[in-house]
């Protein structure tokens, strides 16, 4: 009895940990898919000019990233939607929706221009967020794990 | 339907049902629909002769449909705006008229859009069936028609019928209107057909010919500054099929005379409905055949 409530605590403990931190690796997946996404835009400006839904569907883009380019460009979808998504700060959301409304809207030399600063911010906050899922992600495994130690201590 | 991601569902919707062939929005001005050869106006109860009832599109509206047009993503299809058309799925045309904005001398977009035309095709096979035996192969065949008389339609079945019978056929679909290749799939059955879209057809006759080994070219509205490249292709062996506007043979004779391309002229009408096959004419301007099926 007393094994399989420590195996529950520990198991629960450490799955919390990881959920915890899974909000960092989302958040480096999702500025990675937004910095890719404007590399193979601008390219495309330059070569095949796909339109936007071919290159989201043609890339391995994160879940996340797809929904939020969908929900800015449709005028249908309200963008309340953008505020479920936990790891975007205010700050990113308005970027995002602004990228996502003038992206499509004009002829490629003035998308390309529109691109660079988007491109420079996606590159900025992709290193923040390595640096923090490098940090706090694996700080929150591992306190998950510790917690989950402790208090099968506590219950032996 | 063919314009459900273009247009509101209930217009769209109205178009697919009662077959529109062509819609003109306006800014500031209710909705006109050719539905045969009946104009009407879109009304959100369907299509009616009154325009009280009709809907008055909004500049902001205009503005939706271009760029539901464009699939969210005008600088793909901004060389054809700057051009005055677009041509999205399913062969859908779309004129688009504005200011022109110019940059150093060169044009750059279109602002200010005050007026899309909507034009809706169709395809009607067999069409060329009873003018075939007097134009198949190796007949160089000029198709002439004021606008809106079916001279693409016309065209794109007898790409069909060449390439039914065998014939390589080539089609230089400049503005995407005779195959309507998307995603590298054309929206009509067209057997042994290769097609070269959005090429300038000077272009697309000198690598075709030396790449693709047609028998037969298929192109649409062929201008007057084409000619001479016209004439080098059918020197080349090759049996073109082309269109050009024109309102009757005497103006067409005049300008293709000097460059004697063409072994047949086929001259449509729209009068009593829309494709109608008048007559066939040799090069000289000499009748042939008269139809009349009305």
């Amino acid at each position: 009895m007393t094994s399989i409530a420590c195996i529950i605590v520990m198991g629960s403990c450490v799955l919390l940990g990881f959920m915890y931190a899974s909000k960092y690796v989302d958040a480096e997946k999702f500025f990675y898919s937004f910095s890719m996404f404007c590399q193979q835009f601008s390219a495309n400006l330059g070569y095949q000019q796909h339109t936007i839904d071919q290159i989201l569907s043609q890339g391995n883009y994160s879940k996340h990233f797809v929904d939020c380019a969908l929900i800015s460009m449709s005028s249908n979808q309200s963008t309340e939607r953008l505020h479920t998504i936990r790891f975007l700060n205010d700050t990113d959301k308005g970027y995002i929706q602004d990228f996502f409304a003038s992206i499509g809207r004009s002829d490629a030399q003035t998308q390309a221009v529109q691109l660079q600063f988007f491109s420079t911010y996606a590159s900025q906050r992709l290193i923040e967020c390595q640096q923090e899922s490098k940090n706090k992600g694996k700080m929150s495994q591992k306190l998950g794990i510790i917690v989950g130690l402790l208090l099968c201590i506590l219950i032996i | 339907m063919k314009l459900d991601k273009v247009l509101p569902p209930v217009w769209a919707n109205i178009v697919d049902n009662d077959h529109v062939n062509e819609l003109r929005l306006r800014v500031g001005q209710p909705i006109r629909a050719l539905c045969g050869n009946q104009w009407c106006y879109l009304s959100t109860s369907g299509l009616s002769s009154s325009m009280t009832s009709a809907i008055v599109v909004d500049e902001h509206q205009l503005h939706d449909i271009l760029y539901l047009a464009c699939q969210k993503s005008v600088y793909a299809y901004n060389e054809q705006i700057v051009n005055g058309y677009l041509t999205i799925e399913q062969g859908v045309r779309i004129g688009v008229c504005g200011m022109l904005v110019h940059c150093k001398g060169v044009v750059t977009a279109i602002k200010d859009v005050c007026s899309l035309v909507v034009r809706i095709p169709y395809e009607v096979k067999h069409a060329c069936d009873k003018i075939m035996r007097l134009i198949a192969p190796p007949y160089n065949t000029l198709i002439i028609s004021p606008p809106l008389a079916g001279k693409t339609t016309l065209v794109r079945d007898i790409a069909r019928w060449l390439g039914e019978h065998s014939y390589n056929c080539l089609i230089v679909d400049e503005r995407c209107e005779i195959a309507s290749v998307t995603n590298g799939v054309s929206q009509y059955l067209l057997p042994n057909c290769d097609v070269l879209s959005g090429f300038d057809k000077s272009y697309a006759f000198d690598i075709g010919i030396r790449s693709l080994a047609p028998d037969c070219i298929v192109c649409d509205e062929l201008q007057a500054h084409e000619l001479p490249r016209v004439k080098q292709c059918i020197g080349c062996g090759v049996t073109l099929y082309a269109t050009m506007h024109a309102g009757c043979v005497e103006t067409a004779l005049s300008r293709v005379a000097n460059y004697y391309c063409f072994d047949r002229l086929v001259l449509l009408d729209r009068t009593h409905h829309l494709g109608e096959i008048v007559a066939v004419f040799d090069g000289q301007g000499k009748l042939l055949s008269t139809y009349n099926d009305h």
